[in-house]
């Protein structure tokens, strides 16, 4: 059986950082992952709350920030290839961010459907993870798995 | 190293850095490098080598466990959202992926980084090594491993980490719909067995359990270890192993105090008399092949297996809440003569929309299901086709599939499509990026599965094994039965690595009860003279 711990209650990575930064630090890409996620989570009620797409724009650049190099340049590259990609394949001679909503989403289910696919699930991938985990967004999908949404007990996780 | 400053190890940390137990690398002053002693220093505190540090700090041995991610505590990762977990406890944010090579599918594997690795991260679930897999060993010379000659380890691991069976009643509706259809398919659901201690379901163990109710080796081994005299630090990279003559007589590398994981900070040398790595199977080869090992057998980063994993969702005509109850609770071996092992799973609601096709409304609409959603898991036990690759101080991996390999995965979609039908299911979503979910077994007979393009389908894993492979002879091996590295005295290896075959089982007990076997081996065999 586990035996009680000798480790400092205060220890382990400072609550300081694991908030949210006040600036982004990489605002092209996250303004191409909105680009994305404004037409990807569009309903036909339109385009989900802009304070909702704020806080993803922030959370993913977050964790851009901090989940290491590879990873990283991974998803860089994939949202930078399927910002490149996308017009190509829609015919558009605009970027992705330029088109109409109606548009771009044409456009984004014609890569889904192409060879490009794989691209578009790993820019989806990230955004449907942390989008689903704003309170709002998991109620709307009927979600309410405590654990796995934006809860008091997140927001309290530096405090514990 | 020249100019290094001695600096005893409490004497390193700042006052916010933890007690005496743990120095977090993140906060040592960047003017100072480290110079620390010790009898062993064990590379990686995830499952095998928290269970050597606590072994041998038991024995009396002087440890220092080094590990390269950060400090966490339980209550701190139990109370983030899964995609805060990934950016800080998951190796690349969890988006590792292992590059497939002619018909093989892209694997995302995932991988802990941080003070507990992996076993931070799994759904807890324990197997035994399978008697038909010890026999295999068994054809390869490897006649030590009998489950009589295992028993104590095991036991002493299953102890100390209590494992123990998932409670019918725990079972998910998501899983109990999965299960009407192998009943009506003629196979039953055996359960899972976990290292959990007062679970109640909340579904997100793969996550950091937000319960301190799955003992990963951060709550039962470490505080042990730690309480007995070892001493941890964390964000730490290893870079290479000290050598004198024959012999490991220590490690070096670099802490992350820097600013980010791009800019190593200060240097850090650990003087010791023996050297235990456990950094894992993807990152101990490249800490070795800085050394020159693995020449002699040409077996070093090869051999890896992955136990390639394919997620099926059914859509139900109610809603049954999947996430509610155990996340992994039960399992079926009913296809184990085709390789294969079915396991119950859950994931969070994000993940299982991104994986649907659809864009704008077509996604909400089907997101809107995710409650109607059941979801089970198929594993391979595949063939050693993965190979680790190392170019500009960096680790990238591929895989090639063998053929058997490649249509055992499509069985494994056809199996589960064919239970969740037998089910009742209305749709079933299958591993294929960008299909239409499939409605009936007809609509599934009509789409030749054969051809279509293994890079399509959606694969993960997160169990990268055999990449330091032990055996009997050096010139087929990386190490050997007792974790000696055949090539320098001293250096053992303890990680997943060793295993020399896929399980066709989540591996953490093995790994647990292969590095148990090891420590109580190091213990027995005299420390070196420094």
């Amino acid at each position: 059986m586990p035996t009680s711990p000798p480790i400092d209650p205060s220890s382990g990575v400072p609550a300081s950082e694991l908030t949210l930064p006040p600036r982004l630090h990489r605002p092209r890409a996250v303004a191409r992952a909105l680009a994305v996620a404004e037409c990807l989570f569009m309903s036909e009620a339109g385009p989900p709350p802009a304070e909702r797409l704020t806080w993803l724009g922030r959370e993913l650049d977050d964790f851009l920030e901090r989940s290491g190099p590879d990873g990283r340049t991974g998803y860089l590259a994939a949202l930078f290839a399927l910002s490149l990609l996308a017009p190509l394949v829609g015919g558009q001679p605009r970027s992705l961010a330029a088109m109409p909503l109606e548009v771009r989403a044409q456009v984004l289910s014609r890569v889904e459907q192409g060879f490009a696919s794989g691209l578009l699930l790993a820019v989806k991938a990230m955004l449907c993870i942390i989008y689903y985990e704003e309170a709002g967004a998991a109620q709307e999908i009927g979600f309410d798995g405590r654990c796995l949404v934006d809860s008091q007990a997140a927001s309290e996780r530096g405090q514990a | 190293m020249s100019g290094l400053k001695s600096v005893p190890l409490s004497g390193a940390r700042r006052s916010d850095g933890g007690g005496d137990a743990i120095t977090q690398g993140r906060l040592v002053d960047r003017e100072v490098d480290l110079e620390l002693d010790c009898d062993v220093v064990v590379v990686g505190s995830g499952a095998s080598g928290a269970a050597v540090a606590h072994e041998l700090t038991a024995a009396g041995q002087r440890v220092i466990v080094l590990e390269e991610g950060g400090y966490f505590r339980p209550e701190q990762y139990g109370a983030m959202r899964p995609s805060e977990t990934l950016r800080h406890l998951f190796r690349d944010g969890g988006l590792t992926f292992v590059l497939g090579v002619g018909d093989s599918p892209m694997v995302n594997m995932t991988m802990g980084r941080c003070v507990g690795g992996s076993s931070v991260l799994t759904g807890g679930v324990c197997f035994r090594i399978p008697g038909s897999i010890l026999a295999g060993w068994h054809a390869m010379g490897l006649t030590m491993f009998t489950e009589e000659a295992l028993e104590p380890a095991y036991q002493a691991v299953e102890r100390a980490t209590h494992i123990e069976e998932v409670p019918i009643q725990m079972r998910s509706q998501s899983t109990l719909a999965f299960e009407r259809g192998a009943r009506r398919l003629g196979y039953e659901l055996k359960p899972m067995r976990r290292n959990t201690l007062g679970c109640d379901g909340c579904g997100r163990c793969n996550f950091g359990c937000p319960h301190q109710a799955k003992l990963s080796v951060d709550i039962a081994y470490l505080p042990g270890a730690l309480a007995g005299g070892a001493r941890l630090v964390s964000d730490c990279r290893v870079d290479t192993i000290l050598t004198h003559g024959e012999r490991a007589v220590g490690v070096t590398g670099r802490l992350y105090n820097g600013g980010g994981l791009r800019k190593p900070g200060s240097h850090f040398r650990v003087r010791a008399r023996r050297v235990v790595m456990a950094a894992g199977a993807y990152n101990t080869p490249g800490v070795l092949r800085r050394l020159g090992i693995g020449r002699q057998s040409g077996q070093l980063g090869r051999n890896m297996t992955v136990h390639p994993a394919f997620r099926m969702m059914a859509r139900f005509d109610r809603e049954l809440n999947g996430w509610k109850g155990a996340l992994q609770s039960a399992f079926s071996d009913a296809y184990e003569h085709e390789r294969i092992t079915l396991t119950a799973l859950y994931v969070p609601p994000g993940v299982l929309a991104a994986t649907m096709k659809g864009i704008g409304p077509e996604h909400v609409e089907k997101a809107r299901g995710v409650p109607r959603l059941s979801i089970f898991g198929g594993m391979l036990h595949d063939d050693p086709g993965g190979q680790l690759h190392h170019l500009l101080g960096r680790t990238f991996s591929t895989y090639r599939m063998s053929a058997r390999d490649r249509e055992a995965m499509v069985r494994i979609t056809e199996v589960m499509a064919e239970t969740y039908f037998a089910a009742g299911a209305e749709q079933v979503y299958l591993p294929i990026l960008g299909m239409d979910p499939v409605r009936s077994m007809d609509d599934l007979r009509r789409i030749d599965l054969r051809r279509i393009p293994a890079k399509r389908f959606e694969c993960s894993s997160q169990h990268p094994l055999g990449t330091t492979r032990m055996g009997v002879s050096p010139a087929h091996s990386v190490i050997d039965p007792n974790g000696a590295c055949w090539e320098l005295e001293e250096l053992f290896v303890v990680d997943g690595g060793i295993v020399p075959s896929s399980l066709g089982v989540n591996p953490q007990q093995a790994i647990m009860t292969l590095a148990t076997r090891i420590a109580w081996h190091l213990r027995e065999r005299p420390l070196p003279k420094s």
